[in-house]
């Protein structure tokens, strides 16, 4: 069915009967679909993983998840396939007035540049990528520290009220939202 | 110990003086069967021949040379020696009957004194030369051993209970291994059947007992964990989907969000049982490539500083850099355990410290807080599943990040303890020396 339709995203549970999802992965991508694809599985170890992300799947989420999980994570996939232009080599990232130059690795907001840690312009520049989407903390933890595990206290928050703090302090329009119990959003 | 010494020495000198006595009695009655024998065959003479040759016997009797150990007087009833030896006064004057006498220093003699028919008196007798030596090389013999004895029990003692000491220290570091939490941990036997491995094999059984106990326990535990958490997770989806639909601010949106984060806190929970159950399966982690532990540790401080500075403190770190064969995202959620912990229980304002050291391929860590510390009491409870010291009942958190750091030091071949940092706690993490990063 896959290799038939064209399809936006393939969300693919691993643990199919024969076939597997890890076969189906690679019998895609060796007749060179290139289809974005979200598995899902109840194998959440680290080394299931990168066997899951080896075989060719995007993206890998562990059972069971949160609805706002998937949806946010197909929504990713989804814009990265359809060539998003904030997703090919651009040099400068704009999110309505603020600005981030990807060459300078420096960040402005309506012309007023903006001093950040190296950590917050990795998160910046991650929210600014997905801009306009739900970025659930995971997600954010998986892409901006890249490590898999689990934080004991919610340290993605801090985090992010510090850049909100230099982003939006002040201002009369935020640009970065929590999404309570989801994750965060930059932009509508 | 002593009292064994004693004891041994008593029976020892029991039983010199029993042979002494025995054979001191057995020799006197067989050399008084020996003068009783003599003494007659002259009384006959004298009867037979008369008092000359008598007289002349015990003359000849006296000089020969190869009787030197017989003794023969003739004395008349003052005591004036007629022939033969001349005896002390007191042998003279006592009379018929066995004498025992010495003469000027000599041998003991063992004599009989016989009341002739004249009025004479006639005293045959035998110097117990041969057995007094036999006596007293016997007592010589008896008193050295006597000195080498209590020298050669004291020295047996020192060493058989040195012998049970390292049976039981054997025994004694099992206990402790396993009171650590290494329940697989198991005596050595060696098979001999005696009692010390008997103790091991019936100590090893109740371990198995033990660890059959634990692991269904746990896998109660894991399958609550696994089998809750598909349906809560759906709860917290319907929970979400209804909170969608309400205006920001109203009652019930709050109501559902309190409800939403009850569910992710239950959610949490369930997926830390089922992480610290999958990382203690796994097999030991020293085949895998080493990861840098300061770096991992700098990621962990740089992930953590910001709530540092919203409580006021400071994370130092004194981190020298270190290889350890194992799972980075393992050993990362260690640190970031271990830094919660601190950050958490630490005194607002202080510092929390962390000090990573490498010495040849043993790795040591340190974390610590200025905080309330913990009770030694407490220090091995703390990292029992769901263990909560009283006083932190109320704070936040499930009582499973320790439990969860140590597993994954001990996946890694490593050892924690909890030390007093006076004021605070000192968690020091140790990695001993590991034979995959020498190869890697």
């Amino acid at each position: 069915m896959a290799m038939r339709g064209s399809y936006d995203v393939i969300v693919l549970d691993r643990m199919l009967p024969d076939p597997d999802g890890l076969a189906i992965v690679c019998a895609l991508r060796e007749a060179g679909d290139r289809t974005p694809v979200l598995m899902l599985t109840a194998l959440g170890d680290v080394d299931h993983r990168v066997e899951g992300l080896r075989a060719g799947a995007d993206d890998y989420l562990v059972k069971p998840f949160a609805f706002a999980e998937l949806s946010a994570r197909i929504d990713g996939l989804a814009r990265r396939a359809q060539g998003d232009p904030r997703d090919g080599a651009p040099v400068r990232l704009k999110v309505e007035d603020l600005e981030l130059d990807l060459i300078r690795h420096q960040a402005s907001r309506n012309g007023r540049p903006i001093v950040l840690l190296p950590r917050e312009y990795a998160l910046l520049e991650y929210l600014m990528r997905h801009a306009g989407q739900t970025v659930t903390r995971a997600m954010l933890l998986e892409a901006v520290w890249d490590y898999h595990f689990d934080p004991q206290t919610n340290v993605i928050e801090v985090h992010i009220s510090r850049l909100r703090q230099k982003i939006d302090h002040g201002l009369p329009k935020p640009l970065l939202h929590t999404l309570r119990g989801v994750g965060y959003r930059l932009g509508d | 110990m002593m009292l064994v010494c004693g004891a041994y020495l008593l029976a020892f000198l029991l039983l010199a003086a029993g042979i002494y006595a025995t054979v001191s009695a057995r020799m006197r009655i067989d050399t008084r069967a020996f003068v009783d024998a003599s003494a007659e065959e002259l009384h006959s003479l004298y009867r037979a021949l008369g008092r000359q040759a008598l007289l002349e016997y015990v003359v000849d009797g006296s000089r020969d040379t190869d009787r030197t150990f017989m003794v023969y007087s003739m004395f008349d009833g003052q005591g004036r020696t007629l022939a033969g030896r001349v005896l002390p006064a007191s042998v003279a004057a006592a009379g018929p009957g066995w004498q025992r006498f010495r003469i000027r220093g000599g041998p003991r003699i063992e004599a009989q004194v016989i009341r002739l028919a004249g009025g004479e008196y006639l005293l045959v007798g035998l110097e117990m030369r041969a057995g007094e030596w036999f006596l007293d090389t016997m007592a010589r013999a008896a008193g050295l051993a006597l000195l080498i004895a209590p020298v050669l029990a004291l020295a047996m003692g020192w060493a058989i209970s040195g012998w049970i000491g390292h049976r039981l220290s054997v025994l004694d570091r099992a206990v402790e291994d396993v009171s650590a939490g290494r329940l697989h941990r198991r005596v050595p036997v060696d098979g001999s059947g005696d009692a010390f491995d008997r103790i091991g094999h019936s100590f090893n059984e109740m371990l198995d007992r033990i660890g059959e106990l634990v692991d269904s326990v746990r896998q109660v535990s894991d399958h609550i964990a696994h089998d809750l958490r598909t349906p809560l997770t759906r709860l917290r989806n319907r929970l979400a989907s209804a909170r969608a639909g309400l205006p920001e601010g109203s009652e019930a949106a709050a109501g559902l969000d309190a409800a939403l984060a009850d569910t992710d806190q239950l959610l949490q929970i369930f997926s830390a049982i089922l992480r610290l159950s999958r990382i203690e399966a796994q097999a030991q982690a020293s085949d895998l490539p080493p990861v840098r532990l300061d770096a991992l540790a700098r990621d962990a401080v740089d992930l953590y500083a910001p709530i540092a500075a919203e409580r006021g403190m400071r994370i130092d770190v004194d981190l020298e850099p270190a290889r350890l064969p194992g799972d980075a995202d393992q050993l990362f959620q260690m640190l970031v355990n271990l830094i919660d912990n601190a950050l958490k229980y630490g005194q607002d304002g202080d510092a929390v410290r962390l000090l990573l050291r490498q010495e040849g391929e043993a790795v040591r860590l340190e974390i610590a807080d200025r905080g309330d510390g913990i009770p030694e009491a407490e220090r091995q409870r703390v990292f029992d599943r769901f263990h909560r010291l009283d006083a932190h009942r109320g704070s936040e958190g499930n009582g499973l990040g320790l439990p969860l750091a140590r597993a994954i030091v001990l996946r890694h071949g490593g050892q924690v303890s909890l030390h007093d940092n006076a004021p605070g706690l000192r968690v020091r993490i140790d990695f001993p020396v590991s034979g995959g990063a020498s190869i890697a």
